[in-house]
């Protein structure tokens, strides 16, 4: 298993989860079901921000992660937006059209303040 | 058939952990070519990553299951001739049906089934074995 963490900071109802290292087939399983277990405590959060800054690269198994929380923001009515994704990451997201489900910012701050 | 003008081969584990390491000696190997396209190199590390990640979370593991002989190795090739790079990966599996599979319509909501849609449609052209346990996959030069 490859090294990685999540860290998770809310404020009032706006959460932003923080990946830290490479979200890859090999850990994505692990990273989704520890994102929604902690995002379950906070029954509050309605906007969640996936701050990417930290992650190097994210597959086609990452993509399915954030399609996961998603949907599971948009179970309890609120949203989700994505921010600071590197360039081979946005290249990714481009291919697999994610874009057009999920906003992308390019910095934390503008997501924070338009999502 | 040109001749080429770099052809190396790698082997890795079923781990991972191994392809970073990996892409970064294939993506040396290229820089010390005469190919310079940035572009296809970008193109190429997407490709190579999913391609990596299908060897280890279904080759390998498939092979594993139905024998325990198998040598678990990944056998990587990479060719630049003037006119193409070429990357290949052979995993121990059993391979699948390539044939019946669409490459052309990426999910929408679906969680999985992106990987070889996204080698598709980065890639000039994409080559299966008979069996589909070896994947190539071609970028044109110029």
């Amino acid at each position: 298993m490859l090294e990685e963490s999540l860290e998770l900071l809310v404020e009032k109802n706006t959460a932003v989860l923080k990946f830290d290292g490479e979200v890859i087939f090999d850990n994505s399983n692990q990273l989704k079901e520890e994102a929604k277990e902690r995002l379950k405590g906070k029954t509050e959060v309605d906007k969640l921000i996936i701050d990417l800054s930290k992650v190097p690269y994210l597959d086609s198994s990452g993509v399915g992660v954030l399609l996961s929380l998603f949907k599971f923001m948009r179970t309890r009515e609120g949203s989700l937006a994505i921010a600071e994704p590197n360039a081979k990451i946005r290249r990714v997201f481009d291919v697999t059209k994610m874009t057009e489900i999920i906003p992308v910012y390019m910095s934390l701050e503008e997501a924070v303040n338009q999502n | 058939m040109q001749k080429p003008e770099l052809e190396k081969e790698f082997i890795i584990g079923c781990q991972a952990a191994e392809i970073t390491p990996l892409l970064k000696k294939v993506l040396q190997e290229i820089d010390s070519s005469s190919l310079k396209a940035e572009e296809i190199k970008f193109n190429l590390e997407l490709a190579a990553r999913e391609m990596l990640a299908n060897a280890i979370e279904h080759g390998c593991a498939l092979a594993a299951e139905n024998s325990s002989r198998v040598e678990m190795k990944i056998r990587i090739e990479l060719k630049i001739t003037e006119k193409e790079l070429s990357f290949k990966v052979s995993d121990p599996g059993p391979g699948f049906a390539w044939q019946k599979y669409n490459l052309e319509t990426m999910p929408r909501f679906e969680e999985k089934g992106r990987g070889l849609k996204m080698i598709y449609q980065v890639a000039d052209q994409i080559k299966f074995n008979s069996c589909g346990n070896q994947i190539t996959v071609i970028f044109k030069v110029n």
